[in-house]
């Protein structure tokens, strides 16, 4: 009876048998044989989707990559307005929701219906928390006019901004006191007092000015270029990179918006995925034999997790 | 006839089910142990990544080291979150294939911007001399 199937009979008796399974299956669609095949079809789907998507992010890592090498100072410059505690705190939830996600294909393949709808509900709820923390990042950025392209209009100085200052503390006191000084000089000379207010404020910044830099500061004509305060290199001050306003400055903000703001569009897209996904476990779609969609969700979810395990480092850490 | 045809349609799914030898229906399901373990070690190497980050290493050092890290947690994610340890290898070869036309962009891109530092110096140096009359 080892025969194979070629005889009509054979291949009606295949059809009937794949009639019933797609009885069994109503999930199952007419053009697949059976819930695997339907399955591993849409696997592959999903994950050549994944490939274009990690290919759509290679241009702005790859805007990143060239204007990193070209003009590291304004990565150093740029990245101290970032908070770390922030970012890493993102990172936390992102990694949490990645594992809820994973949680709830575990779920739907064993049928814990229950168990499914908490994981998602918790990957939503965590996904809404990591865009509430952006929403605070970006409307603090918002409100220091640290945005891109022509919008760039900062109000704070590197110096000013609490990381700088304890990772630095001598060069911020430095910077704050030459900025006092160069504001009071102009101030003289605007009034025609000559140096009288410098001698004042000299007493006042004494503190914190290297004995060097003080005989500079007394003779007006060397300490021209005071702008460019980050250029005055002092052996008894300590490293100030990061410390001057870059010339490309503001295309920091740009790579960042556009990097953090595309990602949080697909973190976005993923919530409507994991509502619709949610809607449809209540409904009672899922279970053992179709759990496809919880499955394709969560690898979309997974990939968004694993752009953002890059984006932190680059973004908030650099050194 | 139709009990030998079931017969072979019954064997072939059955084979499938072991060639992917999983614990239930066609696909590997997960255990809760390592999962919760592969997300104890991501949270791990991100406390380790800003660790690391606060610590001058030198200057290519700490950003090798960042991409190491990330690198390390972006293969736990595909491997274990994502199935691929367990999945169709076709499936892994597509997303290697990903990874190699992301290095091939960037790589390209980089030597081809090498190439062009001194137009860059050029523009650089001719905007900086107009600007200062």
């Amino acid at each position: 009876m080892s025969q194979t199937i070629v005889t009509p009979i054979g291949a009606n008796a295949e059809s009937e048998h794949l009639d019933a399974i797609h009885q069994e299956n109503p999930h199952l669609a007419h053009h697949y044989d059976t819930p695997r095949h339907q399955y591993e079809a849409g696997k592959l789907g999903i994950w050549i989707f994944l490939v274009t998507e990690i290919l759509f992010f290679a241009g702005l890592f790859c805007a990143y990559t060239i204007y990193r090498t070209e003009r590291p100072e304004v990565f150093n410059w740029g990245h101290q307005f970032l908070d770390w505690r922030l970012g890493g705190l993102n990172t936390i939830i992102l990694l949490t929701s990645s594992l809820t996600a994973a949680w709830a294909v575990r779920c739907a393949q064993i049928g814990y219906r229950r168990a499914l709808i908490v994981n998602i509900v918790a990957t939503i709820a965590l996904a809404f928390g990591f865009l509430g923390i952006k929403y605070v990042e970006y409307s603090h950025k918002f409100h220091e006019g640290l945005l891109p392209g022509h919008h760039f209009a900062p109000s704070e100085e590197a110096w000013e901004i609490e990381s700088f200052r304890a990772k630095h503390p001598h060069a911020a006191d430095l910077a704050e006191a030459l900025e006092a000084y160069q504001a009071s000089r102009e101030k003289a000379e605007k009034s025609g007092k000559a140096h009288h207010d410098a001698k004042a404020v000299e007493g006042q910044i004494a503190p914190v000015v290297p004995s060097r830099l003080r005989e500079l500061l007394r003779n007006p004509e060397a300490t021209q270029p005071l702008v460019d305060i980050g250029a005055i290199r002092n052996p008894e001050v300590e490293p100030q990179e990061g410390l001057l306003r870059p010339k490309y400055a503001h295309v920091f903000f740009s790579i960042y918006f556009f990097m953090t703001g595309l990602h949080g569009i697909h973190v976005i897209a993923g919530i409507i995925v994991w509502i619709w996904l949610l809607r449809r476990t209540i409904a009672g779609h899922f279970g053992p034999k179709f759990f496809g969609p919880i499955d394709f969700g969560a690898l979309y979810w997974h990939l968004v997790d694993l752009i953002w395990i890059f984006l932190f480092p680059l973004l908030y850490l650099v050194s | 006839m139709t009990n030998s045809a079931e017969r072979q349609v019954m064997s072939a799914a059955t084979d499938q089910h072991q060639i992917v030898s999983d614990d239930h229906g066609y696909s590997h399901t997960i255990s809760t142990r390592l999962m919760v373990a592969v997300y104890a070690a991501l949270v791990v190497l991100t406390v380790t990544t800003v660790a690391v980050a606060r610590v001058e290493l030198g200057h290519p050092w700490n950003f090798v080291a960042a991409m190491v890290i990330a690198s390390l947690k972006g293969g736990l994610v595909v491997a274990f979150f994502m199935h691929l340890v367990w999945d169709r290898k076709f499936n892994l070869l597509l997303f290697l294939t990903a990874i190699l036309f992301l290095i091939l962009f960037l790589g390209l891109s980089l030597n081809d911007r090498s190439e062009y530092q001194p137009s860059i110096d050029a523009f650089e140096s001719a905007q900086t001399a107009a600007s200062t009359p």
